[in-house]
């Protein structure tokens, strides 16, 4: 993997736009998001735009291999994969997404607008907020043309089911210096809370909910 | 008695979500007339506590020792209906990632027409979503496997005709004629029991 994403960068270079970051830091955040959305048990902030960069530069790339006559070299085969790899985390990523959205899309669509109106990171990207609504409404018109529209008016609301994420335990590592004590809950004794030191390299097992802001500021990744 | 029938429906109620838990690989039918007496049920006992609960109003004076457990059954009779509906639905989407936009027809019949319409729905929501990503739109059908090479030994399992891949070469698929093939443009085949991974 090491040496074939190299050389996807490499070739891409040249074709670097208006994007302050590199190639090289865009796959690498990717990679991160992805295996963070992977091992997280809710949805986090969007990272949608790193998506977009990157289905960008499969096309150019894309456009590239199409134009060179000689198809069965080496090069050609080796840069094929490469795509074939980044077309399938991107893939995976976003249909990681998709699937948790869809398991409860209204109460990611009320999560999405509160980290709005708290000035937090947005949850949802633009398209995917199309996405959620529609699909919410998809999924309240099946409801209610099956049992809750015959309902007596009291008993039609649409449930939203909650998870309790404080039960939800991660693994994560520490990337950064200084990241800081987070704490956790004490479960024996309901009142008060233990302090754990966050030292860079180091893994835990830890409650999601603690480090969660942590993730986001992407200082820990989930394992 | 109607206690008893109470009962009777709830249980029904529950029949409705074992229904679905017994059957994880296939979707039975929609059962509408089970679903139609829950409705029914829920409707008769909420009648039943809005006319005492008119007549505790009027002032006369009433048994309300009931009113509690009959809405308790119809919170429990509801919930069924609700999971029903849920399971059923979680199984219908995952035939849009199974088949595509176009649903078999022994699947088809299995539905009710709610059902149906939620599936176009669902399926040109999901339609769009990919369209707008990106400039070309993604398919997020293809890429499914972590990729180990570029070309795949497949199997033809049934006589499938002429198919041509993104390089542009044509192959026939015959039944049981091996073929190796890029990996992306059989994926959709291989889904569809068309093809099976040869080695």
């Amino acid at each position: 993997m090491e040496e074939s994403t190299s050389s996807f960068h490499e070739n891409l270079e040249d074709e670097e736009e208006e994007e302050f970051v590199t190639p090289d830091v865009v796959m690498k955040r990717m990679c991160e998001s992805w295996q963070n959305e992977l091992a997280s048990p809710c949805l986090l902030p969007s990272k949608m735009e790193l998506v977009e960069i990157l289905l960008d530069q499969i096309q150019g790339m894309e456009e590239n291999i199409g134009r060179q006559s000689d198809k069965v070299q080496l090069r050609i085969s080796v840069h094929r994969m490469e795509l074939q790899r980044v077309s399938y985390m991107t893939s995976d990523y976003i249909r990681c997404r998709l699937q948790k959205i869809e398991s409860n899309p209204r109460y990611y669509l009320n999560e999405h607008n509160r980290r709005i109106e708290e000035g937090q990171t947005e949850l949802l990207s633009e398209l995917e907020l199309k996405f959620a609504t529609e699909y919410a409404e998809a999924e309240a018109q099946l409801f209610g043309k099956t049992v809750l529209g015959f309902m007596p008016h009291a008993l039609q609301k649409m449930p939203v089911p909650v998870d309790d994420l404080n039960v939800e335990m991660v693994y994560a590592r520490v990337l950064e210096d200084d990241v800081g004590n987070v704490s956790i809950p004490d479960w024996t004794d309901p009142n008060s809370e233990v302090i754990i030191e966050l030292e860079k390299d180091t893994v835990h097992l830890i409650p999601f909910t603690s480090i969660r802001h942590l993730v986001e500021e992407g200082k820990m990744i989930l394992l | 008695m109607t206690e008893r029938e109470n009962g009777g429906i709830a249980d029904k109620a529950l029949q409705l979500v074992l229904e679905m838990k017994r059957n994880p690989d296939i979707l039975p039918p929609y059962n509408a007339e089970l679903v139609r007496s829950c409705l029914h049920k829920i409707d008769e006992l909420y009648k039943l506590n809005a006319d005492i609960v008119a007549e505790m109003r009027a002032g006369k004076q009433n048994d309300y020792s009931l009113l509690q457990p009959r809405i308790v059954a119809m919170y429990h009779i509801r919930r069924c209906l609700c999971a029903y509906i849920n399971a059923r639905k979680d199984r219908i989407r995952s035939f849009r990632w199974k088949y595509g936009g176009a649903l078999p027809s022994s699947i088809r019949n299995a539905l009710c027409e709610a059902e149906i319409e939620f599936f176009n729905e669902y399926s040109s929501t999901l339609a769009r979503f990919q369209g707008s990503l990106g400039d070309n739109g993604v398919n997020l059908l293809l890429h499914v496997e972590p990729p180990k090479s570029l070309f795949v030994q497949v199997r033809a399992l049934e006589n499938y005709g002429d198919f041509e891949t993104s390089d542009g070469t044509l192959v026939v698929l015959m039944k049981d004629s091996l073929h190796s093939l890029p990996r992306q443009d059989c994926e959709m085949l291989i889904r569809q029991g068309i093809l099976e991974i040869a080695n």
